[in-house]
């Protein structure tokens, strides 16, 4: 007597040959926490719209939906668009509303509850996400966390018995993504709210969840509690899916390879604790130091810039200086605030400094022509439909070609779109891409100057891991051939696992500079999952599972 | 349809009020009570109208996402006098989904914008003035006469110039005196520049761009599967 | 800043306006007006508005000249002849005339600087939504999206800037076309992520209830009836007075005297009292903070 039945479902969109979702089974008790993962158009987001009727999306279903043992079609709409509650990815095109007070009350408003009752609930329901604040303020000045949390609270409102998200945490950063599951958690633990919840961080949902679904063209690939589905993946060798293991499970079977069977694995920094604690005689490799080359040309470099958005406003960079040197894969981390995406405007021109400089090539950045500028470098923003005036890649390329006086056109493109694997996607509309192909492209509009030193903010917001790892292959390929490359970022693991130095910039300033290595490990919160576990233990401290398989001497046991 | 006799009911009531109020407080200037009564007659059937329609989330937000656009169009424009797309937005915008929905989109640019603007006496004529732009052109969309470039920009034209000597009116009938025709023209000599820049950038606009927003409009036009709206 | 008159009920800020309004139209007096100009800035130094009030009051200005300067040009009417311009008669009832409209003018023009700051977007909505609730729904939706669309605009001039592609370099048409340009990312980017919204309003019961209820964020005490009952008396009042020529300067065809009559005095009054509305509702609070302290 499940809560909710899937049975035999298929699915598939009016315009395409194949199917969304083929043959889904599943069964949900109430009270359940349900993660699902996958690679982007495996379903997930279809799946999740077949349970709620309204966006339901056109196109051939067979099989069954039941909830509550009872087909969903035979609940009457109104009552089941408030029992089935839905969150969606991007925080700031849900909201409907100029103030966080009308937001809340939408739903509400829409169902026809009267006044008092309203009152009470947002009562309540400000209460519990502690949302009193900014229950007056404007919507828009809320940071992406906050209008997160304000669209949850605005669904519960409605009093949902069964919650439904797709990728809530995406667009967030890792504290604020922290904070939603935090709240997710507690729905489920203390009202025994049943949670079906989309997300790519699984590490920060292992311990949550009480069931992990891994799909995959359509279908379900593993379905069972959390350590069971790390165990099949790993036994399978799954490449699809390996990527999305915590690191600390993976180390585990490596080092321990003959556990495999028992069922159990660390997935936390706590257990992984516990496991190396009776963990004995694994010995550092005697590493040559790698040679640094004596001298090396400074490609961008800031001296002393200050800067500030408004006269009264206080200053967002302080006094900073570094040198970004040819060759160079650069990390800039930091938390919130502290001045990373200002850094990187100051190092495009989009800003100036209000003192110091900044210099490409030695040459101040203000004294180059804007046409010469915009062939050195290239700046890849969060978003990189932004780098997109016309509607296709070609288009822009000429468009692009024309305004920078650039001869041999058609050559180029050629060349550049074969390099990059996205040939086929010249003449595409290119909203109709997918995520990795838009990437692609802007990558492919900004390395058609041939630029001295890429700037890239935030890379890896919203990919899956599998899309991380290929848009990192892009990266070492790149870096390879030698550019520089300048990356602000969040997540440290990413930093970890490609760049090799790494900056920390806190309050407008550059706190540490170094080899990412050295950075990160003298690190206490920023830094790597595995060195949070290997540090002060027995074993030699890493940074990455990488690292550990190359430097660490793991004893053949009997 | 109960809720619906009660907004024509309240609508006509409203009309009324603002007839019997304009007669009271302007009885020696008549052209005043006309005015007001020909907007008041045209925009609140409209708006009732609109009111009535049991619309969908997609319609209304698409609506909302095309005023907002006609709203904020006049900001990066601002250095360049009398040049404004906002009239542009609203002709493509009615050309693509009608006459109803380019009134309600002109209206209600009209109202966001002076929200952020500043509302003034202006803002009822500035409702009237772009709301009629879009619902002319509406009207007239199928016409082989706005479906040539030529056509459509000597649209932009016309209207360039029927918006300012509209736009002229709250001024002049409420702060003037009595006059004759020919006094009547004379003022409208004096506004002829700003209107020419409004009507020859609604003529390059709509030149140059109308037939690529058009594209842009339809393709999601088919993309939100909506007819036409409101 | 916010005074006593933001924290009533919008209804009666609606109906403070509209009645100053309408007797701004009725009492046709230099003297009148010019009161009302003086109380409507004080009013608006309450609100803190001296900035605006600053920046405003030249054009303001301007816009009064413009009218004193174009009535005796266009009419011809009036009994005593000043001189003649271009062969027409410019007449002392015309400029009187012209006066008294720029006072208007003025006058109301600073009504709506007041009417700016304490009629919010959200107020202005909740009173629309009293008549209209589908028009003010996507209102609400339209003043939601403009400063995200103005967000859009920023990232995407900052991201086209490094790409070379300004709108702030070239002639006018080369400007006005990389504007247009802008706009149009704009707006498929905006409808690409406005199908999400749709979805949003929908997930959240759109268009399922035949009748929405709307949350009374305001709600109407008996002593702001009671202030709706004095705003109306006083207006009321007003209406009929100005109709029996009291308070209202005889121009045409002759000007007559400025100087009031006892009864001109009594309307003075009311049309005094009504102006002053939020300063005495300031005065008022202030007093009763002082007795409770």
């Amino acid at each position: 007597m499940a809560f909710i039945e899937i049975e035999n479902v298929c699915f598939q969109y009016p315009d395409s040959t194949d199917r969304a979702l083929h043959d889904l089974s599943l069964e949900i008790e109430e009270g359940e926490f349900i993660v699902v993962a996958g690679p982007s158009g495996c379903g997930k987001t279809t799946f999740l719209k077949l349970l709620k009727t309204e966006l339901t999306p056109v196109g051939e279903l067979s099989g069954h939906v039941r909830y509550k043992e009872k087909p969903l079609e035979s609940f009457a709409e109104k009552k089941l668009s408030q029992e089935i509650g839905y969150v969606f990815q991007n925080p700031e095109n849900q909201i409907l509303m100029e103030d966080v007070l009308s937001e809340l009350v939408f739903g509400l408003e829409n169902h026809g509850i009267d006044s008092d009752e309203m009152r009470q609930r947002v009562a309540e329901m400000v209460h519990f996400f502690g949302l009193g604040p900014m229950l007056h303020a404007d919507t828009h000045t809320l940071s992406g966390g906050q209008k997160q949390l304000v669209n949850l609270a605005s669904v519960l409102l409605l009093r949902p018995k069964l919650l439904l998200l797709d990728e809530p945490t995406s667009q967030l950063d890792p504290l604020q993504a922290k904070e939603l599951l935090q709240f997710l958690q507690r729905l489920n633990e203390e009202f025994g709210m049943t949670i079906i919840l989309v997300e790519h961080r699984l590490e920060d949902v292992f311990l949550i969840a009480d069931q992990i679904l891994l799909m995959s063209d359509g279908g379900i690939e593993y379905n069972g509690e959390p350590k069971s589905v790390i165990q099949q993946v790993w036994l399978k060798d799954d490449d699809r899916f390996l990527a999305y293991l915590p690191s600390v499970s993976k180390l585990f079977y490596l080092i321990e390879p003959e556990k495999i069977h028992t069922g159990e694995v660390p997935v936390t920094v706590k257990e992984a604790h516990k496991w190396l604690k009776r963990l004995r005689g694994i010995d550092g490799l005697e590493m040559a130091a790698s040679t640094e080359p004596a001298e090396k040309n400074a490609v961008l470099q800031c001296k002393q810039i200050h800067f500030k958005y408004s006269k009264e406003g206080n200053f967002v960079l302080k006094n900073l200086s570094f040198t970004a040197f040819e060759g160079d894969f650069l990390a800039i981390v930091g938390g919130n605030g502290s001045g990373k995406s200002t850094l990187l405007k100051c190092c495009t021109h989009i800003v100036k400094p209000i003192k110091g400089a900044v210099y490409l090539n030695h040459k101040k950045l203000k004294t180059y022509k804007k046409e010469n500028l915009a062939g050195q470098m290239g700046y890849l923003p969060q978003n990189p439909l932004l780098c997109f005036m016309a509607e296709t890649l070609e288009e822009e390329l000429t468009n692009l070609s024309q305004r920078l006086k650039l001869t041999d056109t058609k050559q180029r493109i050629d060349s550049l779109t074969t390099q990059l694997g996205i040939h086929h996607i010249l003449h595409k509309h290119i909203h109709d891409c997918s995520g990795g192909e838009q990437q692609k492209a802007a990558l492919a509009l900004l390395l058609f100057t041939e630029p001295r030193v890429l700037l890239i903010d935030e890379p890896t917001k919203g990919m899956d891991p599998v899309s991380k790892l290929q848009f990192a292959n892009l990266l070492k390929e790149l870096h390879h051939n030698g550019m520089t490359i300048i990356m602000v970022t969040h997540d440290i693991e990413f930093a970890a696992n490609h760049a090799n130095r790494c900056l920390l910039l806190f309050d407008g300033m550059i706190t540490v500079d170094g080899p990412t290595e050295q950075v990160l490990k003298g690190n206490y919160f920023y830094t790597t999952a595995l060195n949070r576990v290997t540090r002060d233990s027995c074993v030699p401290e890493v940074l990455t599972l990488e690292e550990a398989c190359r430097t660490w001497r793991v004893p053949v046991q009997s | 349809m109960e809720s619906s006799r009660t907004v024509l009911v309240t609508s006509a009531f409203v009309v009324l009020g603002l007839l019997f109020i304009s007669v009271l407080l302007f009885d020696d200037k008549p052209y005043m009570i006309v005015c007001t009564a020909i907007m008041g007659l045209t925009i609140i059937p409209l708006f009732a109208r609109f009111e009535l329609k049991n619309i969908q989330s997609k319609e209304i937000v698409l609506l909302a996402v095309l005023a907002a656009i006609a709203a904020i169009s006049r900001v990066p424009f601002a250095p360049l006098p009398s040049v404004q797309p906002t009239t542009f937005v609203i002709i493509v915008s009615a050309i693509v989904l009608g006459p109803e929905a380019g009134f309600i989109i002109g209206a209600s640019a009209a109202i966001v914008s002076n929200i952020f603007l500043g509302q003034g006496p202006w803002t009822p004529w500035q409702m009237y003035a772009w709301g009629m732009s879009g619902m002319i052109a509406g009207l007239l969309r199928h016409t082989s006469f706005m479906k040539s470039r030529f056509g459509l920009s000597t649209y932009g034209f016309i209207i360039g110039f029927l918006f300012g000597w509209f736009m002229n009116l709250w001024f002049i009938l409420g702060f003037l005196g009595d006059f004759t025709w020919k006094t009547f023209v004379s003022a409208y000599v004096a506004s002829f520049y700003f209107d020419l820049a409004h009507a020859l950038s609604n003529v390059f606009f709509l030149y140059l761009f109308s037939s690529s927003w058009i594209h842009i409009l339809n393709r999601f036009k088919r993309k939100y599967a909506i007819l036409d709206v409101a | 800043m916010e005074t006593s008159l933001h924290h009533h009920h919008p209804f009666i800020n609606l109906l403070y306006y509209g009645c100053v309004g309408v007797l701004l139209m009725v009492f046709l007096h230099p003297i009148f007006l010019l009161t009302a100009i003086l109380l409507l800035a004080m009013v608006n130094l309450l609100h803190g508005n001296k900035e605006k009030l600053k920046k405003s009051f030249p054009y303001f200005i301007f816009m009064g000249l413009m009218v004193i300067v174009l009535n005796p040009i266009f009419v011809r009417k009036g009994a005593t002849i000043l001189f003649y311009f271009r062969n027409n008669p410019v007449t002392l009832e015309a400029i009187v005339y012209g006066m008294v409209m720029a006072f208007m003018l003025i006058s109301i023009l600073v009504l709506f600087l007041s009417f700016n700051h304490v009629i919010n977007s959200r107020k202005f909505m909740f009173l629309f939504s009293k008549v209209w609730p589908q028009l003010a729904l996507l209102l609400m939706l339209t003043i939601r999206f403009v400063p995200l669309f103005i967000r859009r605009w920023r990232e995407l001039y900052e991201v086209q800037k490094v790409r070379n592609h300004s709108i702030s370099q070239g002639s006018i048409r080369m400007r006005a076309s990389a504007g247009m340009l802008y706009m149009q990312k704009l707006l498929t980017w905006s409808l690409e992520e406005a199908l999400q919204s749709a979805e949003s309003m929908k997930a959240r019961g759109f268009g399922l209830s035949k009748k929405r209820t709307a949350y009374q964020a305001f709600q109407m005490t008996r002593r702001d009836w009671g202030m709706v009952v004095l705003l109306g008396v006083l207006t009321v009042i007003g209406i009929v007075g100005a109709k029996q020529k009291h308070g209202v300067l005889p121009i045409y065809p002759q000007l007559g005297s400025f100087s009031f009559s006892s009864t001109d005095w009594l309307y003075y009054g009311v049309f005094f009292l009504l102006v002053s509305f939020p300063l005495i509702l300031e005065g008022g609070e202030q007093i009763r903070w002082h007795l409770s302290k």
